[in-house]
């Protein structure tokens, strides 16, 4: 694994020198676009409403439209001046209970790795969180963009889990959603029917069945379709290898059939 | 079968008529009618003339005149009705739907995957005619030398066509192979002018040389199709001492063909008889190398 970033926990007098990796990857299976007729590859291109064109990165600038028409231009100079320099600490604030964050927060999980020499003082961090059941709300700077997060135990790791802020939640209150008045024996109901349905949580018991699907229709499609595989035109075939390759076709071609349309 | 909006405007600013189109092909359908027989279309519709909208159209429908031939062409899973223009009425018919431009396959309906001849396409983009008039003649010593016979004609826009007589005798995939061999060729012997960039970004102020022109379902303007263009020029087949620096492609046009056709007779026709050899001219191209 590749660590993503290295530097530091730290709090007070202490500094732990960690790396962070990736915790999570997605699975979502890639397609590529090719045009219908011959299978060649599309690309993206960027073209200019006015006229047309295809216009080239180097003539391309970014603006902020402040009403409809009317645009701030920024350069990458005014990005620079605005994103924050690289920091080599995760700095750890407060510690709060665990119960105390809304799931609503959470968002990508890192794993952390001590640094040699790091063991003992990482182990200690990760054992008195576990055993207060309290997690280290902390910040660092990660390409450019300050993120919030909090430090906490996982099996024998420490994982680094980015919060949202709190501006990123969206209000609830436009839904109007109202609180109701409940008969307590349909509560009870309810309670009793939820305490049957109760089961410690496996997550290897849930799988995505939609990507395991279209895989298995990959295999099965590309053992019976040879014929769409692209012949020849590779980006630039050895002239050789055609040279080769065409002669063979003319011996072969003799006995060929006519195709005719109807 | 009538003929309608004959006075209309094409080419306004040249004050050339839909009438004075249909004149022209009328006039010399005998000619191109031998680039069209048996050929599934496809036809550039300029209903409004040359400043209007245009379209390409391949599928015809079930709507055609029965006089009208059509041929059903199946690539991949689709399968597209061409017409094909057999005589002076389908030419007349189809020029009548605003069709300045006719663009037949390589190959014939009965022999779809056997090309005629194969085309090579030099186009400018950006660069002088003359540029162009250079690699032609660049490509002319090159082809006589293998001892492969060319034709060469004006696009009637802003590039030449240079044909090689096949005389449906190999497939597409090996001309097109064998169109791949020559492009590369070319480029060897004269880089300074040519490129095989596909993207105009990277040919550099070079001459692109197409040669992907020569697959199926491909099309390319026929000889003595006019062109949606200003002056209603023509795609003109020349004789090789023709093409040289100076050369204006625009006095090609459906007023001045008609009579150099009476005074050059057809340049084209050796395109449609004896075809080349194919392993000769690629033994003669290792020998080269």
């Amino acid at each position: 694994m590749r660590s993503l970033w290295r530097g530091a926990l730290s709090f007070g007098l202490i500094h732990i020198p960690v790396r962070l990796y990736s915790a999570v990857h997605t699975h979502e299976l890639k397609f590529k676009m090719l045009h219908k007729k011959d299978l060649s590859e599309i690309r993206y291109a960027r073209i200019c409403k006015a006229d047309g064109k295809e216009i080239p990165w180097s003539d391309i600038v970014k603006g902020y439209e402040l009403e409809k028409g009317d645009y701030v231009i920024l350069t990458e100079e005014d990005f620079e001046k605005a994103s924050l320099k690289k920091s080599k600490t995760i700095e750890i604030f407060e510690f709060t209970h665990q119960d105390e964050i809304d799931t609503m927060y959470y968002d990508t999980p890192y794993y952390l790795e001590p640094e040699k020499g790091a063991e003992k003082a990482y182990a200690l961090l990760r054992e008195s969180l576990a055993q207060s059941n309290k997690v280290a709300v902390a910040n660092f700077v990660f390409h450019h963009r300050e993120h919030l997060g909090v430090i906490k135990p996982h099996e024998s790791l420490l994982v680094f889990n980015t919060l949202r802020y709190q501006s990123e939640v969206v209000n609830p209150k436009e839904l109007n959603i109202k609180a109701l008045k409940l008969p307590k024996q349909e509560v009870d109901v309810a309670l009793q029917l939820i305490e049957e349905l109760t089961k410690p949580f496996v997550p290897k018991n849930y799988a995505d069945t939609y990507v395991e699907e279209v895989k298995a229709l990959i295999k099965r499609k590309s053992k019976g379709q040879k014929t769409h595989v692209k012949k020849a035109e590779a980006p630039s075939p050895k002239i050789h290898d055609i040279m080769s390759l065409l002669k063979e076709s003319l011996q072969e071609s003799k006995k060929k059939k006519k195709r005719k349309s109807a | 079968m009538k003929l309608t909006h004959l006075d209309k405007l094409y080419w306004p600013e040249d004050r050339i008529t839909k009438g004075d189109l249909l004149k022209y092909y009328s006039n010399i359908s005998k000619t191109i009618l031998l680039y069209l027989k048996n050929r599934p279309l496809v036809m550039r519709r300029f209903p409004d003339g040359i400043e209007g909208e245009n379209f390409v159209q391949k599928e015809v429908g079930d709507h055609v005149p029965t006089l009208v031939k059509t041929t059903v062409v199946a690539h991949h899973d689709k399968k597209t009705r061409y017409m094909m223009v057999q005589n002076t009425q389908s030419l007349l018919y189809a020029a009548n739907l605003g069709s300045i431009e006719l663009h037949p396959f390589n190959s014939r309906f009965n022999a779809l995957d056997f090309p005629d001849y194969m085309a090579l396409d030099l186009d400018p983009v950006s660069l002088s005619f003359d540029k162009v008039v250079e690699v032609a003649q660049g490509i002319h010593e090159i082809l006589d030398e293998i001892g492969i016979p060319q034709y060469c004609k004006t696009s009637g826009a802003r590039g030449l066509h240079i044909y090689i007589p096949l005389h449906a005798k190999y497939d597409y995939q090996q001309i097109k192979d064998f169109g791949f061999l020559l492009a590369n060729l070319v480029h060897q012997k004269i880089p300074q002018l040519t490129s095989l960039e596909r993207s105009p970004s990277k040919r550099e102020k070079k001459v692109y040389i197409d040669y992907l022109q020569n697959r199926e379902g491909q099309t390319l303007v026929a000889a003595y199709s006019a062109r949606g263009r200003p002056h209603a020029t023509v795609s003109t087949p020349l004789v090789w001492d023709e093409v040289k620096v100076g050369l204006d492609p625009t006095q090609f046009t459906i007023d001045t063909i008609p009579d150099r056709l009476e005074r050059k007779g057809d340049l084209f026709k050796p395109i449609l008889g004896k075809g080349i050899d194919l392993k000769k001219s690629l033994n003669m191209i290792q020998k080269m190398e």
